[in-house]
Order: structure tokens, then sequence, then C-alpha cells
């Protein structure tokens, strides 16, 4: 079934370098003042991952081919020669990799191909580097779209040998939250052992110091929204509590480093956000450790001890708050966060003793560059430029905003303008995630805003509420407000942008992806005049559509979320949809889609498509036959991305509407299938 | 006198460290037995934790940037291996100085205690294979001070993790 191939060439395209911290950002100074090419813009990182090992000799990477292929590497770091890869054929390729000692790699390999993005487990393996050799350890065989439960997942060392092993039923996938299995995994023999089986669905575990299964956290069978704590006391599963995520729940994260008694839960049951306590386990008392009050933590950051030093939160920048300011361990990181100004540090691995780490330095106009810092020397050095074609001073910025919305309600958004054009009256593009519930938008490089922004557009990005991390009320309350406030946020996102003199109102286009296709849409029946233009990617243009086709509908907890967050009045569903209201629309769409779309249905397409015909209306399409809920190979994304901001270029940019399409075509190009329909002009 | 002291000197430099008369290990004062566990296996944590900032402050001085750093290989090394097995407690400083071209030499072992020779030899022999970026002058005299300490109390699991590391 696989077979291994020693490829050594292709690691010469790892560009890894040996110098000064100071050496990689003077190189990035020098930039231009015109557009980049989009090609270059919607390129993708060659490394990956860059892990070191624990006695330091080594590097591991995974490195990503041309044709989207992810391959391993092992370096040896006094040469920075490859002295290992792992290329798997057909559609295998590598995923996670970890280093399990000084000597063995455990690595993961997954199923590609352009609808499951590699999403599907084909097993574990662990690499033996001395003898070159690499066995597979547990077999776990599955291919499922959008992230299914199959193969297993490997969780906490035990001992040197073993891990724990969570492992969902073959045939399970989001659909279905079925129960999971715990396996004890001796990663030398492959000799699996299963523990017990969860006592609720899609089950977590919690371990205490010994090693012993103490918590099981799920869901129940017919309700996303839910969460399901059970003990473990005397070998059996106690109930401990259910709670409707809504209302808020208390979820066991781990024990304490030290007291036996004590455990640290997530709580929000009795506040908006989230916050961690202390809660003694034979008491029941709660001492809770940090909460912020509009957003929810990311991190609590802990020290050897188990004080709480610091916490992380993105209300909109990423914050690091310092519980205790003159900590060492605090008073470390601020200095390792002084050498990056307005730049994200991460450790992605470190040594075993503890000195050497792997940094990933990230920011908004660029996805990562790896440094190595010796804590020891005191001295951080670049080590590798992942996208060394790119450099990010001739990226646009993205900054965080904040406006009230027409209720009074303060809203997040981030603002990315264009490099080379001043940040006045520039045509706007509002691009609203998808999700839409519990999912947010973060700062950050995203490669979508970053290509039109190159296109010389102002791209608005925002929290409506419904968006994840705010709070409960936040997120939940807006359940069946679809196209009603959800949707005044966007246009309130508009209006504060022009106000602040950075969009000219009269030039707005509204993009999205899946909720952000629906959203687009919406936009465009609700308030006609207030866009220019309007593009659908993947969207859901009919609540009743999404509540009878597509995976959601095909399980009793998805039946139940989109009863939930559609309602289940099917009039009130045809209200808050674009497709029965096409003739309100005045402005040109363009629809996006992927034919093996299962999560918003081709039938929203084909529906949408239909419905602009018998209305004679101004509108393109662009299909993508092998895709499912987005397209993910990058000749695709490139004819995606170029064929969308043609679009805009003639709806708000320095074209004519009526001017012909381009042909967007490239070398390697897939020629997705485009229709142009010059309808009536309104 | 003085040329006397100085060959005395040069003298006890050439000679192996295990000729020496070897100082008796002193145990920092850390919780002991009755203590409850995480109390002595802490203190012991922040023990190692000073030292190793002790060599990263001496090292920081020198202002040298390391280019690699080797780390002891216990299988080639069975009688530090053995006295890591038997927990054997101890202490040690290896010195060495630096050549401009960023190579290490003249490597010393010193007040090394009793027991932990092969421990101090393993570490002599790992240092002399780190390297560091060019230096415009050598560097003499970097101290890389290194201690040993278990919990005293029987816990086997915690005697399956031998202190293999920095």
């Amino acid at each position: 079934m696989m077979r291994r191939l020693h490829a050594a060439v292709i690691a010469a395209s790892l560009a890894l370098t040996q110098a000064p911290a100071g050496a990689a950002l003077a190189a990035s100074g020098a930039h231009s003042d015109s557009p980049l090419e989009l090609t270059q813009v919607i390129s993708r990182p060659k490394v990956v991952d860059l892990k070191i090992s624990p006695d330091g000799r080594h590097f591991a990477t995974t490195a990503v081919t041309d044709d989207g292929k992810t391959i391993l590497h092992v370096l040896d770091r006094r040469t920075m020669a490859v002295v290992h890869s792992e290329v798997y054929d057909g559609p295998l390729g590598v995923g996670e990799f970890s280093w399990h000692d000084a000597d063995h790699l455990l690595i993961t390999s997954t199923w590609k191909s352009e609808l499951t993005e590699g999403r599907g487990s084909a097993g574990i393996f662990i690499l033996d580097l001395r003898s070159q050799d690499i066995r597979r350890v547990w077999g776990g065989e599955g291919s499922t779209d959008y992230g299914g439960f199959e193969g297993g997942e490997l969780g906490a060392r035990i001992d040197d040998q073993h891990y724990w092993l969570t492992v969902g039923p073959s045939g399970s996938s989001y659909s279905e939250f079925p129960y999971f299995y715990l396996y004890k995994l001796n990663v030398f023999t492959g000799r699996a052992t299963r523990v017990l089986k969860s006592p609720s669905r899609a089950a977590s575990f919690v371990f205490n110091a010994d090693n012993e299964v103490t918590h099981a956290v799920g869901v129940l069978p017919d309700d996303f929204d839910s969460t399901v704590v059970h003990r473990r006391v005397g070998g059996e599963w106690v109930h401990e509590g259910t709670y409707r995520n809504p209302q808020g729940a208390r979820i066991p994260i781990r024990w304490h480093k030290w007291d036996p008694d004590k455990i640290l839960y997530r709580d929000n049951t009795d506040a908006q956000t989230i916050g961690y306590y202390w809660v003694d386990a034979n008491t029941g008392a709660r001492e809770l450790i940090h909460r912020e009050p509009r957003v929810d933590l990311d991190e609590v950051v802990f020290d050897d001890d188990d004080r709480a030093i610091a916490v992380k939160h993105q209300y909109d920048y990423p914050t690091y708050v310092p519980l205790q300011p003159d900590h060492p361990q605090v008073v470390r990181r601020q200095r390792l966060v002084a050498a990056f100004p307005n730049q994200q540090v991460s450790i992605e691995s470190s040594t075993a003793d503890g000195i050497e780490h792997v940094l990933r330095v990230h920011s908004d106009r660029d996805q990562g560059q790896f440094y190595l810092w010796n804590e020891y020397d005191g001295k951080i050095r670049h080590l590798l430029d992942p996208r060394p074609q790119l450099k990010a001073a001739d990226l646009p910025q993205t900054r965080a905003v904040r406006f009230k919305a027409r209720d009074g309600m303060e809203l997040v958004g981030y603002l990315t303008v264009p490099k080379h054009k001043p940040a006045e009256k520039l045509p706007l593009i509002v691009l609203p995630h998808g999700g839409p519930h519990g999912v947010r938008d973060f700062w950050g490089y995203d490669m979508e805003a970053a290509a039109f922004a190159n296109a010389g557009y102002a791209v608005l990005k925002v929290n409506y509420r419904g968006s994840g991390g705010y709070g409960k009320d936040f997120h939940y309350k807006w359940y069946r407000h679809w196209g009603l406030e959800m949707q005044d946020d966007l246009e309130d996102g508009v209006l504060w942008a022009a106000g602040a003199g950075i969009a000219d109102l009269s030039r707005v286009c509204i993009y999205g992806a899946s909720y952000g296709g629906y959203a687009a849409l919406m936009g465009v029946v609700k308030t006609p005049d207030r866009y220019k233009c309007a593009i659908g990617y993947v969207g859901v243009y009919d609540l009743n559509i999404m509540h009878e086709f597509g995976d959601i509908s095909r399980s009793k907890a998805g039946q139940k979320y989109l009863d939930d967050a559609l309602g289940t009045d099917p009039a009130d569903r045809a209200a808050r949809s674009s497709t029965p209201h096409v003739d309100r629309i005045k402005a040109p769409v363009f629809l996006v889609h992927g034919m093996q779309d299962d999560r918003a249905h081709y039938r929203h397409y084909e529906e949408m498509r239909a419905a602009l015909k018998a209305q004679n209306h101004r509108f393109e399409t662009l299909l993508v036959p092998r895709a499912g809920h987005g397209a993910r190979d990058l000749a695709s994304v490139r004819e995606v991305t170029c064929r969308m901001i043609d679009f805009l270029d003639r709806h708000i940019g320095d074209r004519e509407p009526t001017d012909a399409p381009d042909d967007c075509q490239f070398p390697g190009s897939k020629k997705l299938p485009y229709e142009y329909f010059a309808g009536a002009p309104r | 006198m003085r040329a006397l002291v100085l060959a005395l000197t040069a003298l006890v430099a050439a000679v192996p460290a295990g000729a020496h008369a070897l100082a008796d290990f002193v145990r920092p004062d850390c919780p002991g037995a009755d203590a409850p566990h995480s109390a002595e296996e802490r203190c012991i944590r922040d023990v190692r934790k000073q030292l190793q900032q002790s060599n990263f402050d001496a090292l920081q001085k020198t202002g040298l940037m390391f280019r690699y750093m080797a780390r002891p290989e216990l299988d080639q090394h069975p009688e530090a291996k053995a006295a890591i097995e038997k927990r054997t407690e101890g202490s040690f400083t290896v010195r060495f100085d630096v050549a401009p071209d960023g190579t290490v030499y003249n490597v010393r072992e010193v007040d090394v205690t009793a027991g932990i020779e092969p421990l101090a030899k393993m570490w002599a022999d790992t240092i002399r294979q780190w390297t560091f970026v060019k230096t415009g002058q050598a560097v003499a005299d970097v101290e890389h001070r290194r201690i040993y300490l278990y919990p005293r109390q029987d816990d086997a699991r915690r005697r399956d993790s031998p202190q293999a590391g920095l």
C-alpha cells in the first residue's frame, strides 16, 4: 500500500540558512511599491513545520511540493544536510509528526485529495533514524470529508514506549458522534491494548499524575451544543454533569502538577466568558484563576509550580496579560517578544534540556519565519523562510478595528489596506467569515485579504454577532438571526469604514465563502443599494435547502442544530434566504461553487443560478468540478482568486462593468467551467 | 618561592583528575525524606535551575555564540550511565577555553566530588565537541557547572527518569 522513496533531491529546495536574526529582518527591508503578481501572493509556504530533536542533533521539517504533496525531511544540525526523507507516493502524504526521542520520529500519514485536504488518517508510523527503518504501528485507515473521527489520534505519552490513543470506529464521520475507545499503544511493537470505552460520544479524556483516566468530556448524540462530563470512580463512570453550551459548561482540563487534590476547570456557567478555576476534587470548592470580561481566554500560562503567571486572549490583537509581571518566566517572555516588534512569537519545539527552542514568528504580513533561540548563549538566529520569494514588507498590513453597531454593540474587525495606495476613499470588500456560529476572525496573515488588498482594495472582516470567542450570548443568542442583526453588523462595518475616510461608499462589494457566501447574497438582497457587486463562494443561498440537504442535515444532532440556528418555520427561513428574493438584487453577482460540495450543497448554486437567469440578471459563475466545500489545489485557488479580482475590477475597480472578463489562465491552469450572463442592466 | 608555586601549580594541572583526593559532595539543603515528595522534588528542580542560570550568565558575559551545542550520548559512556542508574549524587565544574576560530580547547574537570568522575568525564568530552561562531579573540576559563541530585524518597517511577540531559 505504501512505498517510501528517498528523495534527497527534493530537499534542495529547503533553503535553511544560519544567519543572525537581524540579517533576515534586514533582508526583508527592501521592497517595491507596486503590487505583487497574484501567483506570488497566493503561493504557499514550502515548509509547514520545523521541530528540533530532543538532543538538538537534528531538525525534522515537513515541506510542501509544488503539486501539494507533504513530505518530511530530517536534517543534521551540524551540516544542515538532509539525512533522511519520507515521501509517499499516490494519495498519501505526511501529516503530523513528533519526536519520540532523539532517534525516533512518530509520523501520521494522511490521504490527500482535492476534496479531503488530507484529513483522513492513514495510520501512525515510527521512523528509526539510526536504521532508517519505518514501520506502521497503527492502521486506522479511512478517509472522510470535513474531518471525521476515523483512525487514531495519539494523545499523551505514558512512558518510554507507550502513548494514549483515542480511536473512533471506522465509518464514523461529522454527521455521527460515535463512542470513542481509549487504547494504550506501544509505538515500538504496534501492540495496542484497549483500556476503556468512553461513557459519552466523541469524548476526550483527562488523566491524573499516575496516568489513570479520571474524567471524560463528550457530547450528547443529538446536540452539537452540549457537553457531558463523567468522572471515573472505582473503575466506574459517574455522571458529573450535562450542559447546554448556551447556558455554559464546567469542563475539567487537567490535574495540578503538584497538588493531588486540585483539578483545573474551564467554566462559563456563571459568566458570559470562560474563566479558569482550580477546583478541590474533594470539596468541590472553586478558586477563580482568571476571567476576561469581554473575551474568552485562549490560554492561562502557568509556571513550574502551577501558579498562573499570565493569560492570553485575542479581543482584537493577540494580547498577553501578565498576572505576575516580575515573574522570571514572564520577564523572559517579554524579552523574547521585544526582539520581534509587532509580530507574534510562539515556541514550536524545544530540546529535552529546555535550552534550544524553534520559534515561529508571524504577523499580518508574514505567515511565519523559523528561528532558533539558544537560552545558553542568549542568541536568536534565523533558520528558515518558508516563502523566500515574498518579502513581508511588500505585503499589505492589517489592523484591528473597533466600531459600534447601530444598536450600540461594540464589534471588532480587521482592516487590510493596500501597500501601494494611501488608505483613503478606497474601494472596499466586506469579507464575512464562514461558520457562522462559534467561528471568528483573528489578526494575522490571510491569503484572501492579502490578494484583494494587493489588487488595490481595502478588505474589512467583521466579527459580527454570532461569532465565537466573545461570550455565550454573543455566540448563541443570535441563532435564527441570520440575515437580521448579523447582516446589519456587516453594513455597519461598511458605514464605519466610509465614515473613517478609508472606504468609498460608492464602491463597495461583499464577498464571502460558506456562511460568508450567504451573507454576501443576503447583503445585495437586503440592502440592494449598498453594494456594487457580490461574490458567493460555496455559499448557502436558501435556508430551506440547507435544512434538507447536505451533511449537517444527515444526523440527529445536525437536524437539531439546523432547527436551532435556522428556525423551524419554512416561511421564516425563506424570508431570510436570498434565492427566493433575487428580484430585489440590483448588483451583479458572481457565484463560485465546488461541484462536490456536501456542506453548502451544490443545489444552492443550481437554484440561485436558475433564479438569477429567470430574472435576466447580470451574473457570472465558476465551477470547480473536483472541489468540495472550497477549492484546495493551488491551480484552482489561483484561477478562482484571479476570476474574483477580475470581477471586482470591473465593478468597483479601474475597469468598466461592460469590459470583457479576463482569461485567468495560467500555465498548468485547470480551465474551470466559467459562464458569463450579460443579462439586462439594472 | 614564586617559581616553586608556579611549578606546583603546573604539576597539579597536569595530573589527571582521578589522581586527586576528591571532595565530598555537600548536598544542598533540600527537604528530606520526612517532607512531602513534591517539596523535595521542587527544591531539587530549583537547585538545578539556579545552576543552569549561572552557566547561562557565565557564557553570556563572554559574548560567545554557539555554532553547535552537543549533548552527552550516554550509550558511549557506560560508566556515566551506570552512575546515573545508581543515582550517584555529586557535582563538578568543567572549565574550557575557546579559540578565535570558535573551537573549544583546554577542557578541564575541576571540583569533582567523589563518585561523579564518569559524569564529569562525559561532560568534558561533550564540551570538547561544542563549536562557537568565530570570535575576535580567544576566550579563557569559561565555566560549566553541574550537579546530580535525586529525591531521597523511594520512588520507582522517578528512578526510571535519569538525568541524561542538561
